[in-house]
């Protein structure tokens, strides 16, 4: 063995340089926004001039704060529409008695038309706003809920975008719940940043203290972020059809002996034109235009040549074990990703993101520490105590 | 605060479930603390160099540790073209250097006389053209065999071992091995894996070969196993296995020792045949010994660790 050969990797200095170079590139990755600079409160933003930006939909909290009542809609912005409407069921649900309320003349495509004029507080992208409503018979529109532009001042609207401000809203549904709805509100990217330490330790108890083997560590974390962006039904669906779609395709490209890289681009190639088809003829256009639908694809691909590499080496069997492990692994750690008191830490910068952090990489560290038996091995070995001691 | 060496665990489990005394439990070696000892005793170069079998058998070579005669090195196309078939012995084997779990194999046990008469025949009497072993031996160079990500292997043409009769007579078909686990000079367990019919004649435990204890002072087979049921006798050949005294067991013994100093790992698996003509020969060093060998002879590797090193090997670092 010449020097020449332990250049990389035995040298202490050439590992350390690797990871720093690593770290680098990762922190390149990361949003250059520090964590709590991009947590400034919307009246922070309107103070300094700032404008905060809405999608074309947004969901809305309606208070009627003389019935003590509180609905949530969905809200579609209506630049052509100068007063905010709202329907006849979502007045009833807040309580409002539309009977005696003041009355004004509203001209619409339909003509002209009475409707009443409501006061209401409207909670929207973390801000609370006193507003005043029309009330209209809405049951035959999709739409429950119009925003106005005399209420959308100091928003600025993207329409490409749906439910920007969303996730700030203060009274969604609890997480973890709406982790099995369809769509799951996608946590903000700082307050992921700081709850994965957490995730990735269910890879880590799962390998160190069950001794169970998912594909790596970093598939099933990766996995559960998938399945907290879209949902675990969908996400589900999704890595369902890719892996049945891998082990169709497996045949038809083991021939072309091809280098792992290559493999991996073929796959993400034939996936994403499944997403496109299904996006163009299928029931929900919006998904391939979301490109938050990208991201478990390509967890997905990632997973998929995991298991081909399993497969090859291991057999078929313990390749399908693999990918059950790693997909339960992926579940358990994605109500983690969203729960109650990880996202609250996560989202309270300066101090806790870096609790959340320091305990991910603790307990890491703790567990890692750990040179006693897994749990499987009180099966595997129950022949090895037979003679016990000799 | 649990002691890290997972007393804790086994003493809490111990107490709701029936596994065992907690006490015997910490006699057995798990993953976690092999992969501490791996990362502890075996740094990467000794890993990569045991990786490549031709360079691990001239290290070997030079502290005296017999390994198994080379024919020929091929190292790349130019060198399988001037490969000379003529001069070739009459049973060979073929490996790839950095082969996986003996992916690629090949053993030529005769020349095959028949057709223009430049083919062979394979120890299962398969015949192979000359040209059918050329393109398998493209494939080898072309790392297709390989560990890792490798593009290029070298084709190792070795003598092909011819099993002693003591363990041969043992078999239905295939070449036993022992396999020694060692701690730095001082081996700790050893056991012989015995092909069956359902290995299909390899020795890979993991495939259903048989697996017999051998005592260290001794070298007598104490105990067998064969999936994870203890056995006396081998289930296809029938013969009696326990009390079975392995061959030039001494020289096996100062073979293994010395593999530790000549590769550079303090924590391996030493693999060794007994060839009938050349006595022990040591096939192949690995870095990452399996803990299956417990299971094998009953004994936890933590129990043999603690007495010869007199630390507590799995205290933290």
């Amino acid at each position: 063995m010449g020097e020449a050969s332990g250049r990389f990797g035995t040298n202490g200095w050439g590992r350390l340089l690797a990871s720093l170079l690593a770290l680098v590139v990762l922190l390149l990755a990361v949003p250059p926004e520090p964590v709590w600079a991009q947590q400034t409160t919307a009246a922070e933003r309107e103070s300094s001039g700032d404008s905060t930006t809405i999608g074309a939909t947004e969901q809305v909290v309606l208070v009627n704060d003389e019935a003590g009542e509180e609905v949530e809609v969905l809200g579609r912005v209506d630049t052509g529409a100068f007063y905010t409407s709202i329907g006849e069921e979502v007045a009833d649900a807040l309580g409002i008695d539309t009977e005696n309320a003041e009355r004004i003349t509203a001209r619409s495509t339909l003509g002209e038309e009475e409707r009443p004029l409501v006061e209401v507080t409207m909670r929207i992208a973390g801000q609370e706003r006193n507003i005043r409503a029309t009330v209209a018979d809405r049951s035959d529109v999709a739409d429950r809920m119009l925003i106005g532009r005399q209420d959308l001042t100091g928003f600025t609207v993207d329409t490409a975008q749906e439910q920007l401000a969303t996730p700030s809203s203060p009274t969604r549904e609890p997480p973890v719940l709406a982790l099995f709805d369809f769509p799951a509100p996608p946590p903000n990217p700082s307050s992921l940043l700081a709850a994965l330490p957490i995730a990735v330790l269910v890879a880590v108890v799962f390998r160190i203290l069950i001794g169970i083997q998912t594909f790596g560590i970093f598939a099933p974390v990766l996995l559960s972020l998938a399945f907290v962006q879209v949902g675990l039904p969908a996400g589900l669906v999704i890595l369902g059809t890719m892996l049945v779609a891998g082990l169709i395709v497996e045949p038809l490209l083991r021939p072309l002996k091809m280098p792992r890289v290559a493999r991996l681009a073929v796959i993400l190639g034939l996936v994403c034109g499944a997403l496109l088809a299904l996006g163009q003829f299928g029931p929900d256009p919006s998904a391939s235009r979301n490109w938050t639908a990208a991201f478990p694809v390509v967890v997905a691909t990632i997973v998929i040549e995991q298991f081909w590499g399993s497969w090859e080496q291991e057999g078929f069997r313990q390749a399908l074990v693999g990918a059950l492990w790693t997909t339960l692994a992926a579940i358990a750690a994605a109500p983690l990703l969203v729960s109650k008191p990880i996202t609250w830490l996560a989202e309270h910068p300066p101090i806790y993101p870096f609790v959340l952090v320091a305990v991910g990489v603790g307990l890491s560290v703790l567990i890692g520490l750990y040179r006693g038996l897994r749990l499987s091995e009180f099966i595997r070995f129950r022949p090895a105590l037979s003679k016990g001691k000799s | 605060m649990p002691t890290a060496d997972g007393r804790a665990l086994t003493e809490i489990l111990g107490a709701f479930v029936p596994i065992g005394k907690g006490r015997d439990w910490d006699e057995v070696m798990g993953m976690n603390a092999r992969t501490y000892l791996v990362n502890k005793e075996n740094p990467p170069r000794a890993i990569r160099l045991v990786d490549n079998k031709q360079k691990t058998k001239d290290v070997l070579e030079a502290v005296g540790v017999p390994v198994p005669p080379t024919i020929e090195v091929l190292r790349d196309r130019r060198d399988l073209a001037d490969l000379d078939w003529d001069n070739l012995p009459d049973s060979w084997e073929l490996k790839p250097n950095m082969g996986r779990q003996g992916a690629g194999l090949v053993n030529i046990a005769e020349r095959d006389d028949s057709g223009d008469g430049t083919g062979w025949r394979t120890g299962s009497g398969r015949p192979l053209s000359r040209s059918e072993l050329v393109a398998h031996m493209r494939r080898v160079l072309d790392g297709e065999f390989s560990s890792g990500e490798v593009e290029q292997d070298w084709v190792l043409l070795e003598k092909l071992i011819v099993p002693h009769e003591t363990l041969a007579g043992m078999v239905p078909q295939g070449l036993p091995d022992l396999r020694m686990i060692c701690y730095r000079s001082e081996p700790l367990l050893a056991m012989i894996r015995l092909p069956t019919t359902a290995s299909d004649g390899r020795a890979n435990l993991h495939q259903g070969a048989l697996g017999a204890a051998v005592d260290l002072g001794s070298g007598k087979v104490t105990r067998a196993l064969f999936k994870g049921e203890e056995v006396s006798e081998h289930p296809d050949t029938g013969q009696n296995l326990i009390g079975v005294e392995v061959p030039y067991w001494n020289e096996t013994l100062d073979s293994a020792s010395r593999c530790s100093d000549a590769t550079g790992l303090g924590y391996l698996g030493v693999d060794v045949v007994i060839d009938e003509d050349l006595g022990p020969l040591v096939l192949e060093v690995n870095a990452r010994p399996g803990l299956q060998v417990q299971n094998v002879t009953g004994v936890g590797l933590a129990t043999r660790l603690r007495g010869i090193d007199g630390q507590h090997w799995s205290s933290p670092v």
